[in-house]
């Protein structure tokens, strides 16, 4: 599509505008399309409604590619130096080359309206949170996707949520236009209906490290589930979830987030060489306040999961960040919070199918006596939940019980009981 | 019936005109248009056309007769027809909820985390394929899950128990070999679930589903979850609640399904317990059962709205479902 060329600067700030400021992003334009008057700039700031993002620029033949990531303001002269110099060194080969690799691996076209010019980019298939499902151009004809282009109406959800009566006025389309084109979206953001199959076959397995707990809770370790295990302090809640992170088979890995200080790798590497392992892989990141952790989980977490084979994440403690920090906003502003992140982590979990073991503290009732910490709100975030504790008047050091107190599957109430070694959770 | 038509308030060229016809009672009109009784207003016009009469006569002939024997829009209430309601394996559930429940009908279930909602659904959506011998429904269900809590070892587990159930209660000869024939997965062939991560997707099956249903029972596990957060603007979410309340009413109209909604209750000020979605939703559901978890295994349902209100049953979850206390 031929169209006025653009300043490269303006089509970034609207790129980013358009898909609502995401944590990354990238995507390529052809070199002819615009005028370039970014020329020696390879790594730098770039700020949009006041959001800091961090641009590296590469040109290569036809296109230039940029790849924006959210990132507070630093100082990248250096890196931008550095940068240039090793394009010169290479005589930009390598960059020709990435040059048709782009061409192979850019899925869909977008089109944004910048300053009332229609452009084209190819958009390479980047992952911000959640993806949205967009219309493609193939869904209309030229002028129906044209106006909703103009109206920023490509969006499929948009189409669910909006009132019709909204729409328009908006679009100036009549109903029944209107009704194809929510049948079109809904039928797009359906999910897929399936009819229940017990296969025997499994996809992954994930293990407790412990024979005697796999063979009766095993039914709690499915893809897709959110899995709660609390107690008490020192009851042996982050020695489970370690000796988990070190049972995962070593092409995959898991990732750890922990709150409650940093996590003592050394523990985990005792447990590895006490099971007969050389290394575990597990990518260990530590919040420490609400916005740090949150920051973590919603924006962080998909980075990772899109990168790596990652098979179980854990979190070492919920409770922590909300129980210290005061929340802006009091307690329905926690509560929201609460929410927001467990349904990030369920849509996590089912998304990229893969296990979240949580780990939460206790909190004494005045009535109830010892209950899992974060109350109600919490308590309808996760699938399963497994109380561990010591035990009482045992003659063995380090007795402990497990039991499961909600599950679809396990009878509540059941239990087992383990003791710690060396080795671990046994 | 038997009125004289010179009783009724026309004009008296009309009414000379009928008396020309032998028409002077009431009862006459409908022998000489027989095609009264079955067609609309647009089908009268045209008959009348179809007589050639004078068009004054004819204007007035059509309003009288518009007037007199159309039948009105609204239809008187029908007799309730024999549908079969689906029952939880439950007696005292059964009992409490009037025999189970109905097809264009929608129940919602509210409860604290682990108040057995979950397994009620689960039950709910295995008795749905029982066959119709047995006074099941015979139905594929879709089992719509926002919180990712539906297992399917459960519902194995469940469909297996169902079975032992009919193969027990199998009396005659025809019934022992259908159930004998039956398998779990023959049950379980007919439950259909989908996976919702976000209040879009909901929206986009519920529309979806409603072109054309073929599913006798339509269950959403935990619809408040994706209604709880994401939303800053509070009036955007009663607007988005109210449509879908509407799109779920069409499709309890338009096709024999019962819709199961399940809802989560919160704590309010004074630390009482309400149920989330505020107050426009609770008139969604024609009737509401509040679930409790009393002991161990044993649960209680109480109906907060509609027949029986007030009332309260016991039920305990075993490992093969739903099933009596022990009395």
């Amino acid at each position: 599509m031929s169209a006025a060329r653009i300043r490269a600067s303006v089509v970034l700030t609207a790129y980013i505008k358009h898909r609502r400021h995401p944590a990354w992003t990238a995507f390529y334009i052809k070199q002819k399309d615009i005028i370039n008057d970014q020329f020696g700039l390879s790594h730098f700031n770039w700020n949009v409604d006041d959001t800091n993002y961090h641009i590296l620029r590469t040109g290569c033949y036809p296109y230039v590619k940029y790849h924006c990531t959210k990132a507070p303001y630093v100082n990248l002269e250096i890196d931008n130096l550095f940068y240039g110099t090793l394009k010169v060194v290479n005589l930009g080969i390598p960059l020709v080359l990435y040059g048709l690799a782009g061409l192979m691996f850019a899925k869909h076209k977008e089109f944004i309206l910048v300053e009332g010019k229609m452009s084209s980019f190819k958009v390479s298939k980047g992952r911000d949170g959640r993806q949205v499902i967009v219309f493609s151009k193939e869904d209309f004809s030229h002028s129906t996707y044209k106006l909703l282009v103009q109206h920023n109406l490509t969006i499929c959800e948009k189409w669910l949520v909006i009132p019709e009566q909204d729409l328009i006025e908006q679009t100036g389309l009549t109903l029944t236009a209107i009704r194809q084109i929510q049948k079109l979206a809904s039928d797009k953001v359906c999910p897929i209906i399936k009819a229940i199959k017990v296969d025997p076959a499994k996809t992954f397995d994930w293990s407790f490290g412990s024979r005697r707990l796999d063979s009766s809770f095993q039914c709690l370790l499915r893809e897709g589930k959110v899995l709660e295990i609390w107690g008490s302090s020192g009851s042996g809640k982050t020695q489970v979830a370690l000796q988990m992170c070190a049972s995962i088979p070593p092409n995959f890995c898991s990732a750890y987030i922990s709150t409650e200080g940093d996590i003592s790798t050394s523990r985990l590497f005792d447990l590895c060489i006490a099971r007969g392992m050389t290394t575990a892989n597990c990518d260990v990141q530590t919040c420490n306040t609400v916005e740090s952790f949150t920051d973590c989980v919603l924006r962080q977490l998909p980075l990772l999961l899109a990168q790596k084979p990652v098979k179980l994440i854990v979190i070492d403690s919920i409770a922590a960040p909300f129980r210290a920090g005061e929340v802006e906003g009091g307690g329905v502003r926690r509560a929201q919070k609460i929410r927001s992140i467990g349904q990030q982590l369920k849509y996590l979990a089912s998304e990229f199918k893969v296990l979240v073991i949580i780990l939460n503290q206790a909190t004494d009732h005045p009535l109830k006596g010892k209950q899992p910490a974060l109350g109600m709100t919490w308590s309808y975030l996760i699938n399963s939940r497994l109380r561990i504790e010591k035990i009482e008047n045992s003659t063995l050091i380090g007795a402990r019980r497990i039991s499961i107190e909600k599950s679809a599957c396990i009878k509540m109430g059941t239990y087992v009981d383990c003791v710690i070694q060396k080795e671990g959770l046994l | 019936m038997t009125l004289p038509i010179t009783s009724l308030p026309i004009p008296q060229s009309t009414v000379k005109y009928l008396s020309s016809r032998n028409i002077v009672h009431l009862s006459d009109v409908l022998k000489t248009f027989p095609w009264l009784d079955t067609y609309s207003y647009e089908d009268v016009e045209v008959q009348i056309e179809e007589l050639n009469l004078p068009e004054v006569h004819r204007n007035l002939l059509t309003d009288f007769l518009i007037n007199h024997f159309q039948k009105p829009v609204f239809q008187t209430s029908k007799t309730v027809k024999q549908s079969i309601p689906i029952i939880t394996f439950c007696s005292s559930l059964d009992t409490l909820l009037c025999g189970g429940i109905l097809p264009n009908e929608i129940v919602e279930f509210l409860g604290e985390p682990s108040s057995g909602t979950s397994q009620l659904c689960m039950q709910l959506a295995v008795d749905c394929s029982i066959p119709q011998m047995f006074g099941g429904r015979a139905c594929k269900s879709l089992l719509i899950d926002c919180n990712g809590d539906i297992c399917k070892i459960r519902l194995k587990q469940m469909a297996t128990a169902a079975l032992g159930h009919l193969n027990l209660i199998a009396s005659n000869a025809e019934e022992k070999a259908v159930s004998s024939k039956l398998t779990a997965d023959d049950l379980l062939s007919k439950v259909n679930t989908a996976r919702c991560t976000n209040y879009t997707q909901l929206i986009a099956l519920i529309n979806a589903v409603s072109n054309d249903c073929c599913y006798g029972a339509i269950i959403i596990d935990a619809l408040a979850t994706h209604f709880r957060h994401e939303f800053e603007d509070m009036r955007q979410r009663t607007n988005i609640l109210a449509e879908l309340s509407n799109k779920l009413h069409k499709l309890c109209i338009d096709f024999p399904v019962s819709l199961v909604i399940v809802n989560q209750v919160r704590m309010d000020g004074e630390g009482s317990i309400q149920p989330c979605l505020g107050e426009s939703w609770s008139h969604t559901a024609t009737r509401r059962v509040f679930l409790r978890r009393v002991s161990s295994d044993i649960y209680s349902a109480t109906i907060m709205k509609g027949k029986r209100s007030g009332e309260s049953a016991n039920f305990r979850i075993s490992s093969r479902g739903i099933r009596d206390c022990p009395s």
